[in-house]
């Protein structure tokens, strides 16, 4: 077939000819491969955090015995935010003692004051 | 899948970097920090972590304070290091509560403690002193 002669209409006829010589398994296993591909398509749109990791190198929506380990590195990335959040808010809370220390360790009233 | 699992194992170390901060030496500290907190110069060493990074935040802040408050912070600084967090923490609630009292009552409460205070000084001075022998 002439490449120039190429139309969307003549491109589905030759798709259709070839389906139609394909032996049964083949178009059941096409059937399958192209259900999977719609699911993860909506899972990821549903999903837009996953997408978004997908997009960038992150994450890959790959087969189910990669999910094992992504869910791993996910749950230890979440683990790592949640941790440097509370050493965040830490800090925070530890600067605000400084702050009273330093009231209190210059009040005219001697320390035992707000000891006792 | 390998590059994946590395670049998110380093991602998460990168998160959790600023929880592993570890004592400061006392040689490490500005010659400005070392000065404002050269009464502790001493048992540095020995303080925690969370003590450590407190009096930095209070060293930070020591320039701006008046030379009398200078003086004071630093006569007071060794016993507020060796009191318990508890007693740290039932100071600070107290100092809060007192600042939000109106400025005659706190006064009023400020010259009754003072006199308390005095008092205490007095007995705890003559504990010490020697016994005069009984003739």
């Amino acid at each position: 077939m002439n490449n120039k002669h190429l139309t969307t209409d003549s491109i589905k006829q030759a798709l259709n000819r070839s389906v139609q010589r394909m032996d049964a398994k083949t178009i059941a296993d096409l059937r399958i491969a192209r259900t999977n591909a719609l699911e993860r398509h909506r899972a990821l749109q549903q999903a837009p955090v996953l997408a978004w990791l997908n997009h960038h190198g992150l994450w890959t929506s790959g087969s189910s015995t990669n999910h094992k380990y992504q869910n791993w590195a996910l749950a230890l990335v979440l683990v790592a935010g949640l941790f440097s959040g509370m050493a965040y808010f830490q800090q925070l809370n530890e600067h605000d003692h400084s702050e009273i220390d330093i009231a209190i360790l210059t009040d005219d009233l001697p320390v035992d004051a707000y000891v006792d | 899948m390998k590059l994946i699992l590395f670049r998110n194992s380093l991602f998460a170390l990168l998160l959790i970097a600023p929880t592993f901060a570890f004592a400061q030496p006392w040689a490490a500290l500005t010659p400005q920090q070392q000065q404002a907190l050269a009464p502790l110069a001493n048992e540095w060493g020995t303080l925690s972590e969370k003590q450590q990074k407190n009096f930095t935040g209070i060293a930070k802040r020591y320039p701006q304070l008046t030379p009398l408050q200078q003086q004071r912070l630093q006569e007071r600084l060794v016993k507020w290091s060796k009191l318990s967090p508890e007693a740290r923490k039932q100071a600070r609630e107290k100092y809060k509560s007192f600042n939000q009292l109106p400025p005659e009552k706190r006064e009023a409460i400020k010259q009754t403690l003072r006199e308390r205070h005095a008092i205490k000084r007095q007995a705890a001075a003559s504990a010490v002193a020697p016994a005069t022998p009984i003739k």
